[in-house]
């Protein structure tokens, strides 16, 4: 009897578990920010290792599993990270522990070539945003004075904003700041640029949960956030125009709230190239921007104050092909990169 | 297909069971066979010809040995088991050997090696030679020698099964629940074994490796890490294997027995991989005389069965000094240091698992410039920092897992559970514990990437 018992619920548990996963029909993971492998279409070599690998992803009760997997390993085993991500209170980080020189040398050259070819007469700045990471007494990770003294060799006025920002300043389970915590790097962005400024009035617009990227790695053992994002009746008549769409867009795209990547809700998150035009503002000021995803939602808190931004990402849009754009000399550049960029910077092209 | 894998555990097993069940004694070794040869083409697709031909020849051999019964009928089946496991396994090694050592430019063979090559020409020589020294009857039906040579739970890694240890399973085996439960711990436990313990270790060791700055306590670490790791990950498959077969009515033998925890190294090798080692004893080492011989020719008996059986795990040099490394070991010990061993149970214990580790270090390394680079700065003779703060970030982050790996290794809960077995309350814990353990091995499964066993390659 006590062995019948004991085959029936292995039993009941491996046939409950085959149904609902062959079943499991999902084809994204928002709390794992992703799409889900599907079916193998092709009987090749790969397809028994595709079958494991879309088996695994359609398992049945899969995000519980993987909070029961973060439990056992940092309560059980005691782990001080699960893949390099590591917990501090409420906050996940990416450890990240040596600065790549060769990867700064990199970003250097391309910047300063960028420099010399477009904007030899442009005033030139650069904001490196620290990680999360700067702000705790993290044993492993490097420093944020690293970067700074990495970027020496860069023809870039530095803004160096660790003061303006704080722990708090970014979410708790992603890698990016928060928009509506970024009011001093705006201070210190003008009064280092010296450029005219023109303040809005802003309605704080909240969206929850958000799963930052680094959610899944604690799956569901960390904090979700909320996303706040600073929208304007201003922004109405405002023009922006994206290479990747086609067309325009707006500053805010809330379609992409609760997809796969709710940070895309900033200016319609990544993109080659977008121009941004205000005819509002009358001051003839004009900036490009050479950036990463923390300016997606740094860029909105500088639209009222010039006429146009220009926004290019390197990552997708190759510097050789630059001449097409037809830039602009007469504006003030901003490069606005963040530490994992800089330290991993092969990317851009 | 690894036993370890949603699409095993949750859809292929279940079916085979079924069927199995289902289906009359008259054919359940039909369906063994099938389902075996559906496993192997699954992880092998078109190298299943070498693995089905290999099947019929030791087949057919057998009749020919038993009918001539001569030395040269033997000679000849054992020659072509060896032919074969010589083209796949070690042709490309005595190629580029012949070109280093006389400036050859011969071009290395394309050749794929077929998953579980080392352990079916093992079986297949085992029972041309039990058949030859007559310690088994011929087996006359096709379809039971070759769901001998094929099922699935010993395929691929072992254990090599000898036709003898299972003859009678094949022909008369009773399939009974008691079997299945057993069956049933020994899988989940094996489960656990590569998924919790063997894949953390894994992981361990490759936060180790990717260190900004080494350090000689990170290669201790390591070199101890993947100690545990190759034993944890190989008896895992060697516990899922038995498991397996206890479903089905097999029986096999065990192949470790907490070798980390012997006291000796001859002691060692009667615990780990105990069917391979036995099979070295039984078909090569015994033989050549054992150590019923002259001491120089003792001496030479053990050398040789020890530089195959380093060779035997693969075509590198560092398995061979791996194995002659143990053969060394063995004759010192056996010619010096057992009594001695015997006296000092604790020094016995921390001697070879010092021994073992050094061992496995050679094994992980086939690169000799790398295995010296690891071992002098283990030792410190690189100039290395003895610690530092990565290091005792991951020794802490780790140190639960290097703990309960000591445990697990050790015959402390086996001989806690012996004492405790006989009380009511132990079979509600031993199986209520033993749903969790499998509940937990599915989290680590599912949030896993693809981790092969280990011992896949050789």
């Amino acid at each position: 009897m006590k062995n019948k018992i004991i085959i029936s619920i292995f039993t009941a548990i491996i046939v409950i578990m085959a149904i609902f996963t062959i079943t499991n029909d999902a084809t994204i993971s928002y709390t794992e920010r992703r799409r889900l492998s599907s079916f193998p279409d092709n009987f090749d070599s790969d397809f028994y290792e595709e079958v494991d690998d879309y088996l695994i992803d359609h398992f049945y009760l899969r995000d519980e599993f993987l909070k029961l997997h973060s439990f056992v390993s940092t309560y059980l085993f005691q782990n001080k990270d699960i893949d390099g991500v590591y917990k501090e209170g409420n906050y996940l980080f990416m450890m990240d522990k040596k600065i790549d020189e060769e990867s700064f040398k990199h970003f250097i050259d391309l910047h300063n070539e960028i420099i010399e070819k477009f904007f030899k007469d442009s005033a030139v700045y650069m904001i490196p945003v620290p990680l999360k990471n700067h702000y705790i007494d993290s044993t492993l990770d490097y420093d944020y004075e690293e970067i700074i003294k990495n970027l020496e060799g860069l023809n870039a006025q530095i803004i160096d904003i660790y003061d303006d920002l704080s722990l708090d300043s970014y979410y708790y389970s992603d890698l990016h700041w928060r928009q509506e915590k970024l009011d001093e790097v705006v201070d210190s962005f003008f009064e280092i640029t010296g450029l005219m400024r023109n303040d809005i009035a802003y309605d704080y617009q909240s969206y929850s949960p958000f799963y930052g990227s680094y959610y899944s790695y604690y799956g569901g053992l960390s904090s979700y956030d909320e996303l706040i994002y600073m929208d304007s009746p201003y922004f109405d008549d405002i023009s922006i125009y994206s290479m990747d769409s086609g067309g325009e867009i707006e500053v805010y795209d809330t379609s992409a709230l609760g997809s796969i990547d709710s940070y895309s809700v900033f200016l319609d998150g990544p993109s080659s190239y977008i121009r941004i035009e205000n005819t509002k503002a009358n001051n003839g000021q004009k900036l490009i921007v050479f950036r990463d995803s923390y300016a997606s939602s740094f860029i909105p808190l500088l639209i009222s104050s010039f006429s146009q931004i220009e926004v290019i990402d390197l990552r997708y849009y190759s510097s050789s092909l630059l001449d097409d754009l037809n830039l602009d000399e007469d504006v003030t550049v901003l490069f606005l990169y963040g530490a994992q960029i800089m330290n991993s910077s092969y990317s851009l092209r | 297909m690894v036993f370890s894998s949603i699409s095993f555990i949750f859809y292929f097993l279940p079916i085979v069971l079924v069927i199995y069940y289902l289906t009359s004694r008259k054919y359940k070794n039909l369906v063994l066979l099938i389902s075996s040869l559906v496993f192997y083409f699954i992880g092998e697709e078109k190298l299943i010809i070498i693995f089905v031909s290999s099947i019929i020849f030791n087949y057919v051999w057998a009749f020919v040995i038993e009918k001539y019964h001569n030395k040269a009928s033997l000679v000849a089946g054992v020659v072509f088991n060896l032919v074969l496991l010589a083209y796949f396994k070690y042709a490309n090694f005595f190629i580029d050997n012949l070109n280093n050592i006389f400036n050859l430019n011969i071009s290395l063979l394309n050749i794929t090696l077929p998953i579980g090559i080392s352990f079916f020409t093992f079986q297949g020589m085992s029972y041309l030679i039990d058949v030859y020294r007559k310690d088994t009857k011929v087996q006359e039906s096709f379809i039971s020698f070759a769901t001998y040579i094929s099922f699935f739970p010993q395929l691929i890694a072992g254990p090599i099964v000898r036709y003898t240890d299972v003859e009678y399973d094949l022909r008369n085996r009773q399939e009974n629940s008691d079997g299945f439960v057993l069956g049933i711990k020994r899988f989940v436990l094996g489960l656990a074994k590569k998924i919790i313990i063997a894949d953390s270790l894994a992981l361990f060791i490759s936060s180790l490796n990717e260190m900004v700055s080494k350090t000689v306590l990170s290669h201790i670490l390591e070199a101890i890490a993947y100690t545990f790791q190759l034993y944890f990950d190989f008896s895992a498959y060697s516990d899922m294997a038995i498991g397996l077969g206890l479903f089905f009515g097999f029986h096999f033998l065990e192949n470790f027995n907490y070798p980390l925890f012997a006291t000796s190294i001859t002691d060692f090798w009667r615990k780990w991989h105990i069917s391979l080692s036995s099979w070295f004893k039984d078909y090569l080492y015994i033989p050549l005389g054992g150590s019923r011989v002259k001491s120089l020719r003792h001496i030479f008996n053990i050398l040789a069965v020890w530089l195959l059986t380093g060779f035997w795990h693969g075509a590198n040099y560092n398995f061979i000094i791996w194995g002659l490394y143990f053969g060394i070991i063995l004759i010192i010990e056996k010619y010096f240091l057992l009594n001695h061993l015997k006296k000092h149970k604790i020094i016995a214990h921390i001697y070879t698992f010092i021994i073992v580790v050094f061992g496995f270090i050679i094994f992980n390394h086939s690169d000799l410039n790398e295995l010296i680079t690891f071992i002098t700065n283990m030792l410190g003779l690189n100039g290395l920092p003895f610690s530092n703060a990565e290091t005792f970030y991951y020794l802490g982050s780790n140190l639960i897992l290097i703990i309960m790996s000591f445990i697990f290794a050790s015959p402390l809960l086996k001989n806690l559970y012996g004492k405790i077995k006989n009380y009511r309350w132990t079979y509600y814990l031993e199986y209520t514990g033993l749903i969790i353990i499998f509940i937990l091995s599915i989290s680590y499964l599912v949030s896993s990437s693809f981790s092969p066993f280990l011992y896949f390659r050789f």
